[in-house]
Parts: C-alpha cells; sequence; structure tokens
C-alpha cells in the first residue's frame, strides 16, 4: 500500500505531498541548518511543514480574518482565515474568563491530529496542522524562531 | 512571541481522555442563559440577533445599551477596511438589556458584518426572537448586499425584524432605505445614531415593542386553533 492511498481522501488535501517514489531511498530528514534561511512568510510555512515531523501545513492570517500566507500543502481558502480569527476572537475572551490576560496558544484537539493556534505579534495569526503525537515543544521553539519574519514579512 | 509550558505529554492525556460530557444534569429549561446572575426573577428571556453589514453600527448598539460588561472580539482592522473603520468583529458581540422592574431580560448577539464572517451569523441564529438589523445610512453601497442578506436571513428564520437606519433622524429617509432593502410593510425602521446611548435604547423600545406584537400575535393564532373553542 503507497502512502497515497492510505490516507483517507478528506484529509489527503491537509498532507504534505508524498515522495516521488516509494522505490528511491528516503531523503535525509530535512533541517534547518541546511536550508537555506526563509526570507518570506510562505517560504518559512513551507520550511515548518518540512522540517517539523508530523507537521501537515500551516496558515498565516491577519487578526481581522484575512489569508496572508499558507504552505503549498494547506489549501488556500479565504474561510480558514476568518474562522481563525473568529476563533482567536472567542478564545481570547475565554482567556479572560478564565482570569488570564495574554492568549498564548490555542489547540484544537480532534481525531485527526490537532490544530495548534498562537497569535504572531499584535497582528497575525499563525496555524498548523499536525498529526497528534507531533513534538509541540520543538514546534514552539521552531515557530519562536521564524516568528519575527512572520509578524513582519 | 510568549508559547504556553503545557508539554507534549499532558496534550496527548488530554487527547487520550477525551471528555464524554455527561449532559444530564444540564437544564434546558428558560431561561436560556443565567449569564452568571441571579435568574430567579428573570422569566422571559428573548434572543436578539444584532446583524448588518460592515460598519454598520452592530457593535455602538450593543455596547451603548448592555447592561452588562459587553463581551467583545473586536481587533485592528488591515487593507482597504482600515479606512473605513479601525476596528472590526471577528466572531461575536454579546450584551444583555433587563427592563427595569421586569421580568423581561434581552440577550443580543451581535454578528461580525464582513461576507467572510456568514459562518458567525449561521452560528449565532439559532432560536432567535427579533432580528435587529442595523444599516448605516451614509454607506449607500453596502444597500444592495444588505437588503439580499436581510431577506435571505428572515426568510430562512421567519421571526420579525426590526430595521435600525443608523446615521438617520429623518423617518422618512428611514423608510426608503428601508424599502430599498426590501422591508416589509409591517417591519418596524426606525431612525437612530448608535454613537448615542439614547437613540440605542429607543432601538430597543422598537425590539420590545415587535417582541409584544409578535407575542399577541402567537397568543392570539394559538386561541384560534384551540380545540377547545371548536364545534
Amino acid at each position: 500500500m503507497t502512502a497515497d492511498t492510505a490516507v483517507p481522501e478528506q484529509a489527503r488535501a491537509w498532507t504534505a505531498p508524498a515522495p516521488a517514489s516509494s522505490l528511491a531511498p528516503p531523503p535525509p530528514p530535512p533541517s534547518a541548518a541546511v536550508r537555506p534561511q526563509p526570507t518570506t512568510p510562505t517560504e518559512a510555512l513551507d520550511e515548518l511543514t518540512e522540517v517539523i515531523n508530523g507537521a501537515r501545513g500551516a496558515l498565516l492570517a491577519s487578526v481581522d480574518g484575512f489569508s496572508l500566507a499558507h504552505s503549498e500543502s494547506m489549501p488556500d481558502e479565504a474561510a480558514h482565515a476568518a474562522m481563525l480569527a473568529a476563533a482567536m476572537g472567542l478564545a481570547n475572551q475565554l482567556a479572560v474568563m478564565g482570569g488570564g490576560e495574554q492568549l498564548r496558544q490555542l489547540v484544537i484537539d480532534h481525531d485527526a491530529g490537532l490544530l495548534l493556534i498562537w497569535p504572531i505579534g499584535k497582528y497575525r495569526v499563525l496555524a498548523m496542522l499536525t498529526d497528534a503525537r507531533v513534538d509541540q515543544a520543538h514546534l514552539r521553539r521552531f515557530v519562536r524562531s521564524r516568528a519575527a519574519l512572520l509578524a513582519d514579512g | 512571541m510568549s508559547m504556553t509550558t503545557m508539554d507534549q505529554a499532558a496534550t496527548e492525556q488530554a487527547g487520550a481522555d477525551r471528555l464524554d460530557a455527561d449532559h444530564s444534569s444540564a437544564d434546558t429549561t428558560s431561561p436560556k442563559m443565567s449569564n452568571g446572575e441571579p435568574s430567579t426573577t428573570i422569566e422571559h428571556t428573548f434572543k436578539i440577533l444584532v446583524t448588518g453589514p460592515f460598519a454598520a453600527g452592530k457593535t455602538s448598539l450593543i455596547q451603548s445599551v448592555s447592561q452588562t460588561d459587553v463581551v467583545s472580539t473586536d481587533v485592528l482592522t488591515s487593507g482597504d477596511e482600515s479606512e473605513v473603520k479601525g476596528e472590526t468583529t471577528v466572531a461575536m458581540d454579546f450584551g444583555t438589556y433587563q427592563l427595569p422592574d421586569e421580568a423581561i431580560r434581552l440577550l443580543l448577539f451581535g454578528t461580525p458584518g464582513q461576507p467572510r464572517f456568514r459562518f458567525m451569523t449561521n452560528i449565532l441564529k439559532g432560536d432567535v426572537d427579533v432580528v435587529a438589523f442595523v444599516i448605516n445610512a451614509e454607506a449607500r453601497e453596502t444597500h444592495a448586499a444588505a437588503g439580499v442578506e436581510l431577506r435571505s436571513l428572515l426568510s430562512d428564520l421567519r421571526v420579525p425584524a426590526v430595521i435600525a437606519v443608523n446615521r438617520c433622524d429623518d423617518h422618512e429617509q428611514a423608510q426608503r432605505i428601508a424599502r430599498s432593502l426590501g422591508a416589509l410593510a409591517g417591519e418596524a425602521v426606525i431612525p437612530c445614531q448608535l454613537v448615542d446611548e439614547s437613540s440605542g435604547r429607543e432601538v430597543i423600545v422598537e425590539i420590545l415593542l415587535t417582541l409584544l406584537d409578535s407575542l399577541e400575535e402567537m397568543s392570539s393564532e394559538s386561541r384560534d386553533h384551540d380545540p377547545a373553542e371548536v364545534g
């Protein structure tokens, strides 16, 4: 069974492209050290989904619901950015309800994995689709290292 | 950027322990929502959907009349919208209004105005008693799309509507604008200046009158169909 057929139809659109041939030796895992530094948010999102094991797609949106950039593996649907903005808007209020002042992360834990959402500066929101067992600490460190580019690029 | 300290193990545990909520203790009877306040004196709670185009005055209406802290999801605007106003609602506004010495409370649910947030209107419109449709009289370029949205919403919900024509002081002009939106003859139309608290209260009064009319109509229909009165 190829990786392609193993992926349910609905989830396939959210999955990074499979290697060109399953017979070819697997390429070495990409690492930030050997990749050129991203210079645009789109490059940074592609890098995130390639470097982080278990990351399936990334979307950068404005806090008012416009799509700004997305990884190659993420479909470009306008409603996604709006839903992220709405979710973050409500989550900010829920944080206040919980006695907090600053929302740090929103996690949607569902049967097909995780949707992790972070505020990026004051004006942007980053969402990542991942497998359930993604190394979140590693992911957060990586996102933090690209936060300036994602916030201003 | 600051990140959460929640570790992965805790997340996985949370995932493994998915909660199958027991709803058996949930009180589904009225009032619809307590909002953390004593509800023993509240006999009637009505849900009002405050909707309309971007920058019409929906948030201003709720903020001007709410007697409880408004739950607001305003964020900074970007692009062309930032030239219209500095902040916009991205999920919902929520406020309440209770009549003094009366056991009636209105729950005001405000929607975002932009079409990209239409899914929020679809979420919020359930079980609505009255639609308060806010339109900016001066933003004529929004009227055509607003009319389509208004008629579509009302044909779907089949509830009465109050058309609040903001930035307008003239009843005749307000009526003309409402008619251009496709408002029906029986639908309430009120000119208002929603930056003004008293003007917001006038809209609330119109909503209450519309509710009363609606309740009387339902009561009358109920009597007409009462089997005890048949033959």
